[in-house]
């Protein structure tokens, strides 16, 4: 039972965690866990899983049916579950003209946990050491016999379905039993194992069998909505109840930080926050200060609470901001599926994966790095392949009915960008938000190599596509828009260098050394995989540092 | 109570009633079964008789008129950007012009043949659109099948969708040769 609190504590805690989202639960879970108190912040509002999630609906019993195709494409936000989705009016930033960047936020507690697609991959020393193979930036300072430790804490208490294959550059973890295929899925991952790719299931923070006192997925497909039986990871069904539990944790929701708060000599005493509905300013007292709120909302933070930003002495705070770069997709249909009876396809919201192949042994002559894939299709929800069927009438009726089954869809689900220090999420100057708080204004474009991995990838699939036996209908036309993957990460990156990097390996700030940044922010480069998994085993071992020394 | 969840009670209501009705709605029998918010009466009959075109009833499934389509596209103008709005009140307009000019009546007075001679003709324009009809049928094109198969309808009746209920387990794919290595050269 998770409690909160409309007060506003004096006392001293030994953490003031801002933020509760996959990497702000797990402080709570992990700090509260050694004894400590702490003050979790967080913007937005405490959900009411029965009311803010939308849960087994259908489109025509949503508001505008849950978006139509082209809206949800369109939009930054959803009408149906708008806490999950931030409205983009309440918090605005700023973008130079021609250069769009995607900034997709939640604003409630368990933050982007509640909607995020659950994909738990881990990286390697192919992505942690990348800069010594290939000569560009920097490595990250830890490699991954420092991280497996924890990845297995993290994978052992949110519990991740998959498959162990053996594939070095994507490391099995502890899992529970693997998903089905569905057709698609496997007539897919058959074709590309016989060109000899490193195929499986997507890894998946979701319940095959009941973990910790959660229930096993009942496979109703809607998890991006909410889950209502928390049998996808979120921190409120896995980190905050056994923080709760502990009686060490007060969660004070509505509570947006404008800044950390320094004392005389060099250290934080704690945070000034704003209150969301009464908006009258609070401070809160902390021995340790957790920024995980976001790889950009704990920039902008930092930026805010001194000149020129806390912790900034390298100059690079706001700098190497990335997102993985996303946009080529290939699509069509398998003929043997064509008028295929009709099947449940839908439920799990993920198939089948291609890890990274690039750059492993071979030299690629074009690019460095590389990139990961995923595999669907089948009798889904949104069979957005009938808006590009052309005619009109009874035929074009029958055709999209005899296709249906047979929708396949293989895209790029994750390609590492580079980190340049142009990429940038500096504070605008001018603009403020809802709250008076000044906004982030964001520069991010693609570089050449980028661009290459996107065509790479593109041609790949097609040759996957073919060899599955299926005919093309539609290709990805151009490279995604930077921040739209929501794999968005960097700003606040971690070195060995202090003169190079805002961070050390656990995350702590070499500046200011009771202040911790846990998220995206703390990555020197994308690796190639979806990077949530990695940030919660960095907050795991962040946190076990700071217990050591409290 | 706000608006949305309003519309939303109604649409929960109304979903089960549209997915149990057969589909015997006369040619003229559209009257929608909320106010509308943006299209004029006119306009929501031409609407209604234009998607029910472009996804007819037949007889494995009812046609945008049941699934309401007319209706979700009013719903949709109200929240859409001013030149959404216009481009639907020109493009509607375009129409009846068109249809004036070559039957010298209302589109909707015309036969079915001279109502397919129209669609036909705003159609042909789909690859590259020129004319103003041409990008108006993709426009409606594009709202027609997005409010069809996100509606019972469509989804459940028309393409026999199985998701969004509770399984035990996940039914995995159990055909022996799709698991075969050599299955795509049988396919072939």
């Amino acid at each position: 039972m998770i409690t909160v609190t409309k007060d506003t504590p004096t006392r001293e805690f030994d953490a003031i965690i801002i933020g509760t989202g996959p990497c702000g639960g797990f402080a709570a879970k992990e700090l509260t866990g050694k004894g400590l108190s702490v003050l979790v912040l967080d913007a937005g509002p405490m959900p009411v899983p029965g009311r803010d999630f939308a849960r087994h609906e259908f489109p025509w019993q949503q508001p505008s049916r849950g978006l139509s195709f082209e809206r949800r494409r369109a939009r930054q936000s959803s009408d149906r579950v708008p806490l999950m989705w931030a409205q983009h009016a309440d918090h605005p930033y700023t973008t130079e003209p021609g250069k769009p960047f995607t900034w997709i936020r939640s604003r409630a507690v368990g933050g982007r946990s509640l909607h995020w697609s659950r994909a738990s991959h881990r990286f390697s020393d192919y992505d942690f050491k990348a800069a010594s193979r290939d000569g560009y930036g920097e490595d990250w300072p830890l490699s991954y016999a420092d991280i497996a430790p924890y990845y297995d804490r993290v994978e052992e208490h949110i519990g991740v379905s998959g498959y162990a294959e053996g594939y070095p550059q994507l490391p099995d973890g502890k899992f529970l039993p693997g998903m089905p295929y569905n057709c698609v899925e496997l007539i897919m991952r058959n074709a590309a194992l016989r060109m000899g790719l490193p195929a499986t299931h997507r890894r998946l923070a979701q319940l095959t069998r009941p973990h910790k006192g959660r229930a096993a997925c009942h496979y109703c497909g809607a998890c991006i909505q909410g889950c209502d039986v928390g049998a996808m990871f979120n921190s409120l069904v896995s980190t905050l109840p056994p923080a709760a539990a502990t009686g060490r944790m007060v969660l004070r929701p509505d509570s947006i930080v404008r800044a950390v708060l320094m004392a005389d000599g060099g250290k934080a005493r704690g945070v000034s926050y704003i209150d969301r509905n009464s908006k009258l300013d609070y401070e809160a007292r902390g021995k340790h200060i957790i920024v995980a709120a976001s790889t950009l909302e704990s920039t902008r933070i930092l930026l805010n609470s001194a000149p020129g930003g806390l912790g900034n002495s390298s100059g690079v705070l706001g700098h190497y901001l990335l997102d993985q770069i996303s946009g080529a997709s290939v699509s069509g249909f398998l003929p043997r599926l064509r008028g295929a009876a009709p099947r449940n396809d839908d439920g799990k919201s993920a198939g089948a994966f291609i890890a990274n192949f690039r750059n492993l042994k071979d030299k690629h002559p074009k690019f460095i790095r590389g990139y990961c894939m995923s595999m669907n299709g089948g009798q889904t929800a949104s069979p957005g392949f009938a808006l590009t069927m052309p005619g009109y009438g009874a035929s074009l009726k029958q055709r999209i009915r005899d296709l249906y089954p047979s929708w396949a869809r293989i895209y790029m689900s994750a390609g590492e960008m580079l980190p340049r220090f142009e990429n940038r999420a500096g504070i605008d100057g001018e603009r403020k938000d809802a709250w008076g708080i000044p906004v982030l204004k964001v520069t991010c474009t693609h570089g050449d190599n980028d661009r290459a991995i996107w065509a790479d990838g593109t041609e790949k699939m097609k040759e996957i596509f073919t060899e599955a036996g299926g005919e093309i209908t539609a290709v990805g036309r151009q490279i995604g828009t930077p921040g739209g993957l929501i794999h968005e990460v960097g700003t606040c990156r971690m070195g060995k260098d202090p003169k190079t990097s805002v961070l050390d390996s656990f995350c702590r700030m070499h500046d200011v050394g009771n202040v911790y940044v846990f998220g995206g922010g703390p990555f020197p480069t994308t690796g190639s995989y979806h990077p949530t998994l990695t940030m919660m085993a960095l907050t795991v071992r962040g946190c076990e540092r700071l217990v050591r020394e409290a | 109570m706000k608006r949305r969840e309003a519309l939303e009670l109604v649409m929960i209501a109304a979903a089960p009633i549209a997915a149990q009705q057969p589909h015997r709605h006369a040619p003229g029998d559209s009257a929608p079964a909320t106010a509308l918010r943006f299209l004029s009466p006119e306009e929501f009959r031409l609407v209604d008789r234009l998607t029910e075109m472009i996804i007819p009833a037949d007889a494995h499934s009812p046609g945008a008129r049941e699934a309401r389509v007319a209706a979700y596209i009013d719903e949709l103008l109200v929240d859409s950007g001013a030149s959404e709005q216009a481009g639907w009140r020109s493009g509607l307009a375009a129409v009846e012009s068109e249809t004036r000019r070559l039957h010298g009546k209302a589109f909707l007075n015309c036969s079915s043949m001279q109502q397919d001679q129209i669609m036909k003709e705003m159609a042909e324009g789909e690859e590259s659109p020129r004319t103003s009809l041409h990008r108006f049928f993709i426009r409606i094109k594009s709202q027609t099948l997005s409010g069809y198969y996100t509606s019972s309808a469509g989804l459940l009746k028309d393409l026999q969708y199985k998701g969004i209920v509770p399984l035990a387990a996940f039914p995995p794919c159990n055909h022996p040769d799709h698991e075969r290595p050599a299955a795509k050269k049988l396919a072939q």
